[in-house]
């Protein structure tokens, strides 16, 4: 494979993983971003020569200071608020803890019904459901609220998650 | 800081590419090599390509393809006569703007001295 034929395959390549990060966007605004690309790429091969042949290091060197293609598919910088992944993180901490409250006390009071001082064996074995399903929510939403320390919503569900286990362990002994 | 600086940083893109359009055609590496050499503003070729294509959908660039002497065909961006005016009522407004923030500054500095 010549030189040529090999860069050629070097840009086609870089274009085309362009081309994969570009999402829903209509064909003819995909084809003129990916043409736009490619002289791109002519143009700051060319700047880098002075005149001599372009070698597929000349080729690696331009491409590595360019924008990698992940970073076609995602809103351009500043697009994206930012902290929105840890807001979400966040939120989805603090559902999981008020959430495991809410269904192990809706458990806790069927389990309460159903369980009579007669019964027995696998029916009183159901009431470990409700304090299993409480304490596995409540950690869950402490993990995700310390990963997401930096937005409200993760400090609203450690504390949330810290105080129901703390209560609830004081409640106990 | 960051965020509003991000922010910032993309309400100005527009913004920047229409005034150097403004200046004359030109066609992409060139702008982008325009555009990069403001460094506060951090732009790069994933945020202006986009933002051209867009400008030309919306009638504010026109582009005229022509022969490069490598690779493939040039494509020059230029204002039209829409993004003239837009460019217009965009530098209009940010003197407005910069007056005002300098003014509420002043008066800011002012009040605490």
């Amino acid at each position: 494979m010549n030189t040529e034929t090999e860069l050629q395959r070097r840009v086609q390549d870089f274009l085309d993983r362009v081309a994969a990060h570009l999402g829903p966007a209509p064909d003819d605004e995909k084809r003129e971003l990916l043409s736009d690309l490619e002289s791109h790429i002519h143009e700051a091969l060319e700047s880098r020569l002075s005149g001599r042949k372009a070698a597929p290091e000349d080729l690696q060197a331009v491409l590595a200071e360019m924008d990698p293609p992940e970073s076609y598919g995602e809103p351009a910088e500043g697009q994206r608020p930012a902290g929105s992944g840890k807001r979400t993180l966040g939120l989805t901490a603090l559902c999981i803890s008020l959430g495991s409250l809410l269904v192990a006390m809706l458990l806790a009071a069927l389990v309460y019904i159903l369980v009579s001082p007669r019964t027995s064996g696998l029916l009183e074995m159901m009431t470990w459901i409700p304090a299993f399903l409480f304490f596995a929510g409540q950690i869950t939403a402490l993990v995700l609220g310390i990963l997401s320390w930096s937005s409200p919503f993760g400090k609203a569900a450690v504390i949330t998650s810290s105080a129901l286990i703390a209560l609830t362990v004081l409640l106990a002994t | 800081m960051r965020s509003w600086v991000t922010q910032l940083r993309k309400g100005l893109l527009e913004f920047c590419v229409l005034n150097v359009l403004s200046k004359g055609e030109s066609y992409g590496y060139e702008l982008v090599r325009r555009l990069e050499g403001l460094q506060e503003l951090a732009i790069t070729e994933s945020t202006v390509y986009p933002i051209l294509n867009r400008l030309r959908k919306d009638g504010y660039v026109r582009v005229r393809v022509a022969v490069s002497g490598f690779g493939p065909p040039r494509r020059y961006f230029s204002l039209t006569a829409l993004g003239t005016r837009r460019v217009q009522e965009m530098n209009a407004y940010w003197d407005d703007l910069c007056s005002s923030v300098g003014t509420l500054r002043k008066r800011d500095m002012k009040e605490n001295s």
